[in-house]
């Protein structure tokens, strides 16, 4: 036991001294990139390593880490498998950006605070200790066994691997922007650096290796996240105390968002991008007269332009509107409203904390409560989540290691949610009212990032920064907080070993189970259950590494949007096991024909949701999003409806043909 | 003597996670729409939504895990 505590000590020592050498190289002058650089290949580096430490062979330790995690431990493990990059570095930009509540019709931040937090909550009441007790290897395992049912466990495992493989490209993706946003590599490299780091860990060590580095990935994020918030804190408000810091500056975002709000050049801003939103609206409704209208234009402004010997950047910009290139309607149509959607965006975006809605039940009440519900219901039901209540040590361990889990979570959350604060006061008090031509430093730095994570367009032609102008990019925001609060770039590299270290523990738990799905529960124990222990887990291997490259080259081929694929993966999950692990592991009139049309009567809502609402479909098909939406819900709500299809089917199914088996 | 004992601690178990299901419930519904009625109060929306409230979870976690019956603990 104390020399798994000295697992932890040591993990924290080693980002405090990593931290404090950079710092002093930061002071003697070396490259920012460097220091990066030495952060992230160093994070890889010492995951690999521990892996290689704990590699096994044995099924017991490959699928289970031998089932004696004590609850510090396996909860340490639990949060980093669940912390992922979209919840760490994501976070503070989608409070930053779309408040606590929301614009009225979509969810604000508040419902992925409580959504995230809540369900594990739900996991330590209703299944942890169970999952523990039964002694299984994975969910399908589980399933299977309890229903005495083969096609359980196939549908189960079918399940895991739709739900995980969602998650685990988003997460990839995640990796490859994080990796090639500090380390200057490209995507795909950075993508297949950060891939080698996380195979060497769950290739060779399977469950075994991927706990200990887990325990060492949450040492990271969780020091990362605070070192940050209290760095920020100090900077703003001269004390250490993180949420007395962040309501200082609540108390001030307040006081500006209400200047801003009376600003009659703000209100001009609004009035020329509703202008714009109109004049899109007509171009959609007309594309071909719209496009020869604008083309006359353009050769106009290109011919004066050159005539005026204008600088190439401006010629571009010109030549780069959608209706000057010779391409297709259907291509300039899409961009058309892709500008549209971003306009509208910003326009709902409140300035302050505050939705833009009248108090009261709205429609934006109600997509909150179905987000949390999801949110909650899928942290609960998630595979790569529930086989952490195998590794434990007993049942007891198994739910206190929730608790645990929670802990270091919180812990994160409540620092990102006062990061968001801070932020916000800088720009709202900074970037708001400065001339185009005198940006903070921080300003013009984030603009000209390779990935630019702020955009301005100066909407009344002013020359001066109104809010409306202002667009943040939500996404790794966070790694320019260093930047934008003017501390010291060693945080910038520290920040970013977190944000791969949530990542890589998240693609590690993910890659695991699915690959653990296909070999034990699809092939092994339908197919080949006489098998040997040694060939089950040197398949799972190979499986592991096919899976994993299949995810990146999926990551590479399009980018993704991390957080709606995220809330999707949440969405299935929670629709596919959760009713058959509550009816199954509370009820005992569950019956074998229940379990079944429980998890497919949920996966075929959700899914069908998700499917007939994404805009591709809806283009093919000709549908319009009033056609598709149930109440009005996003689609990635759609475990709304699939939960309680589930349980519906479950219990009538079991009703109508009982017998467990 | 062991066997009705642990009965109820496992009964006793039961009811409190039902209890934290409930709690948890409350808690978040009340959170949210608090933050829906007072939208202008955003100031307490960070202390006692994004603050408090996941602190909260994890005392309900508390208090129904650590009081879970031994029995099969072998760590």
């Amino acid at each position: 036991m104390p020399r798994r505590w000295g697992l932890v000590l040591v993990g924290l020592m080693s980002v405090v001294g990593l931290s404090l050498s950079l710092w002093m190289a930061d002071l003697m002058g070396v490259s920012k990139a460097y220091i990066n650089a030495f952060f992230l290949l160093l994070s890889i580096v010492g995951y690999a390593v521990i892996g290689m430490f704990c590699r096994t062979t044995q099924p017991e330790e490959y699928f289970v880490a031998g089932r004696r995690i004590t609850a510090p431990f396996n909860g340490m493990a639990t949060a980093a498998d669940w912390m992922s990059a979209a919840s760490f570095i994501g976070l503070t930009g989608l409070l930053l950006n779309e408040g606590y509540i929301g614009d009225g019709f979509h969810a604000g931040g508040l419902a992925y605070v409580l959504g995230w937090t809540g369900g594990f909550c739900l996991l330590c009441f209703l299944f942890a200790g169970k999952l523990q007790e039964s002694q299984a290897v994975t969910i399908p395992d589980m399933l299977g066994n309890l229903f005495g049912s083969t096609a359980v466990r196939w549908f189960s495992a079918w399940g895991a691997i739709l739900c995980s493989s969602i998650y685990l490209v988003a997460q990839i993706y995640g990796i490859g922007l994080v990796t090639s946003m500090l380390s200057g590599l490209t995507f795909e490299l950075g993508m297949f650096l950060a891939l080698g780091g996380i195979l060497l860990c769950s290739f060779l060590g399977g469950m075994r290796a991927i706990t200990w580095t887990q325990v060492v990935q949450c040492v990271v994020i969780v020091a990362s996240m605070v070192a940050l918030a209290v760095a920020v804190s100090w900077r703003e408000q001269g004390h250490p105390v993180v949420p007395a810091a962040a309501w200082q500056d609540m108390l001030r975002v307040n006081e500006r968002a209400q200047e801003i709000a009376l600003d009659p050049q703000e209100h001009a801003t609004t009035l020329a991008m509703e202008q714009r939103l109109r004049h899109l609206d007509e171009k959609m409704a007309d594309p071909i007269g719209a496009r020869e209208v604008e083309r006359q234009i353009l050769a106009r402004q290109l011919a004066r332009l050159k005539e005026e010997n204008a600088s190439l950047a401006e010629i571009q910009r010109l030549e780069s509107n959608p209706a000057w290139r010779d391409i297709s309607e259907e291509r300039m149509v899409e961009a058309w409203r892709q500008e549209r959607d971003r306009i509208q965006q910003g326009l709902n975006r409140p300035v302050g904390f505050k939705g833009l809605q009248t108090p009261g039940a709205d429609r934006g009440l109600f997509n909150t409560l179905a987000l949390v519900f999801c949110l909650m219901l899928g942290s609960a039901a998630l595979p790569h989540i529930l086989v952490r209540s195998f590794s434990a040590a007993s049942p007891r361990h198994a739910e206190l290691s929730l608790v645990w889990a929670l802990l270091f979570i919180a812990a994160v959350y409540l620092c990102a949610s006062s990061l968001a604060v801070m932020l916000k006061h800088s720009v709202l008090t900074e970037l708001v009212g400065a001339r185009l031509d005198q940006l903070p430093d921080w300003a013009e730095q984030l603009k000209l990032r390779r990935l630019p994570l702020l955009y301005l367009n100066d909407w009344n032609r002013d020359g001066i920064v109104q809010f409306g102008d202002i667009r943040i990019a939500n996404d790794y925001l966070m790694l320019a907080v260093p930047d934008i609060m003017r501390i010291s770039p060693v945080f910038t590299g520290l920040i970013a070993a977190g944000a791969l270290a949530a990542a890589l523990s998240t693609a590690d738990g993910l890659l695991l189970t699915i690959a653990n799905a296909l070999s034990h529960d699809l092939y092994f124990q339908t197919m080949k259950p006489k098998a040997s222990a040694v060939r089950q887990v040197m398949l799972s291997k190979v499986l592991l590494m096919l899976v994993a490259l299949t995810a990146t080259w999926l990551a590479t081929n399009q980018p993704v949007d991390i957080l709606f694929w995220v809330a999707c993966a949440f969405s299935l999950a929670a629709s596919t096991f959760f009713p058959v692990l509550l009816l199954g592991l509370h009820w005992p009139g569950m019956s074998r024909a229940g379990a079944l049309a429980a998890m497919v009567a949920g996966m075929g809502v959700s899914l069908y949701y998700i499917v007939v609402n994404y805009h591709g479909v809806q283009k093919y098909f000709g549908l319009a999003p009033e056609q598709t939406l149930w109440l009005g819900l996003e689609p990635f709500s759609a475990g709304v409806f699939g939960v309680p299809a589930g349980l519906l089917c479950g219990v009538l199914f079991s009703r109508l043909r009982p017998g467990r088996g | 003597m062991t066997q009705p004992d642990s009965a109820t601690d496992s009964s006793r178990a039961r009811i409190r996670a039902r209890i934290g299901v409930l709690l948890l419930t409350l808690i978040t519904v009340t959170g949210l729409c608090g933050a829906w009625w007072w939208p202008e109060r955003t100031e307490w929306h960070y202390l006692l939504v994004t603050q408090a409230i996941p602190l909260c979870y994890v005392a309900l976690a508390w208090w129904v895990a650590h009081r879970r019956p031994e029995e099969g603990d072998d760590a």
